[in-house]
């Protein structure tokens, strides 16, 4: 049977979240982050790719290749989880957006800490 | 939550055609393609064509509507009021776009080989014809509380306002509740249940920037939220279709503006 409800207490749901403004705010600063990083992280790789496999591997072990490319790393991956956060919220309802919502954290998270792993691996061994 | 096909009992299937009368001029005769629906026979909704002589209605829409009710078919139905674009009654789906009919020019409508489409406004449950339920967009608009909200005793005279303040009410005000906004904001089709709507928000923003408001910050709680205000993702269609010319994208930009202000 149809939820006998006025139209006011339809709309009024259970209140506003008390939040969404941090998630619409991170969303832009990381986007300006990629703005600015991924351009400069291909170019350094383009450049350092012109002297061979080494020459990359010893920028990225490097202090500034480390640490750009975990900041672009961090970026991305939280850039990538917000982004797809709104689009299954948009598109998607009931236990498919709840799951489809963890699937992508848990993705995003995964993906980002092989990521950072793996940069931490390279300036390790040095 | 997204629905991309129309429900069995809404597709849309083949009605009458209404020819025009013997002896009409063909050079005047538009043929108007109507979305009839009448919930009392439990049938699907259908198109009816209508060949309609122009010459012997008005300029607008909204003639050619009140022409057809008069002269061919008393069965239609759909609202108006005003007729001047004042009261938003008549917003429907014009042509392809949302619009209120007694401001859209038939100059204005290009048509589809010959053809121009008239429905309800989109995404709405459909009472008859081209008459939309709008309890939700109503009730969305009275949780704006669009009233002055004041705890400061009210003064003898009135509450006093600068020119400069004034102004900012400007694009704002001037907004007649059509829902041709909402209706065309694709965040408000999947999310309308939760999402506010560009008509509620433009609303809720013209509250927010009173200068003799007391309530803005309670105001900006209740906004404070990932779908009654950040469904929106400036697509824009509220402002491309609005039939008074304003901006509600710009002002629900504006509200974002102030919570972030709030915030950081």
């Amino acid at each position: 049977m149809a939820r006998l409800q006025t139209p006011r207490a339809k709309i009024t749901g259970l209140g506003s979240a008390g939040h969404g403004s941090r998630h619409f705010l991170v969303q832009r600063v990381t986007a300006l982050a990629l703005l600015i990083l991924v351009p400069f992280v291909l170019f350094q790789f383009l450049a350092a790719f012109s002297s061979g496999y080494e020459s990359v591997r010893i920028w990225a072990g490097s202090l500034l290749g480390t640490g750009t490319l975990l900041v672009l790393l961090s970026a991305m991956f939280w850039h990538l989880k917000l982004g797809v956060q709104v689009v299954v919220e948009d598109y998607f309802g009931g236990w498919v957006r709840s799951a489809l919502l963890l699937i992508s954290f848990f993705g995003c998270l995964a993906f980002w800490l092989v990521g950072v792993l793996s940069i931490l691996k390279i300036f390790i061994e040095g | 939550m997204a629905q991309l096909t129309l429900p069995k009992n809404s597709k849309i299937t083949k009605g009458k055609h209404w020819p025009a009368p013997d002896g009409s001029d063909p050079a005047s005769i538009t043929t108007f393609r109507i979305y009839r629906y009448d919930p009392d026979t439990g049938d699907n909704p259908r198109w009816d064509l209508y060949d309609v002589d122009t010459s012997k209605c008005g300029p607008m829409t909204l003639h050619v509507l009140i022409y057809i009710k008069d002269e061919i078919d008393p069965t239609l139905s759909f609202r108006r009021s005003c007729r001047e674009g004042i009261c938003g009654s008549c917003a429907m789906n014009i042509d392809g776009r949302n619009s209120i009919a007694c401001t859209k020019g038939l100059d204005e409508l290009k048509g589809k080989g010959g053809v121009i489409s008239i429905s309800p406004l989109p995404h709405l449950s459909v009472v008859k014809d081209l008459v939309p339920d709008l309890s939700d967009f109503y009730a969305q608009h009275a949780a704006m509380e669009p009233y002055l909200r004041t705890t400061t005793p009210e003064p003898q005279k009135e509450w006093r306002q600068a020119p400069e303040d004034r102004d900012k009410l400007d694009g704002l005000y001037e907004c007649i509740m059509c829902a041709s906004c909402s209706t065309a904001c694709p965040s408000y089709w999947w999310n309308g249940d939760k999402y506010l709507g560009p008509a509620a928000l433009l609303q809720a923003y013209r509250w927010l920037i009173d200068s003799r408001d007391e309530a803005t910050g309670e105001r900006l709680d209740a906004l404070e939220d990932p779908f009654r205000l950040y469904r929106c993702h400036t697509i824009m269609n509220c402002t491309q279709v609005c039939p008074k010319g304003l901006n509600p994208a710009k002002a629900i930009g504006e509200i974002k503006k102030m919570l972030l202000e709030r915030l950081v």
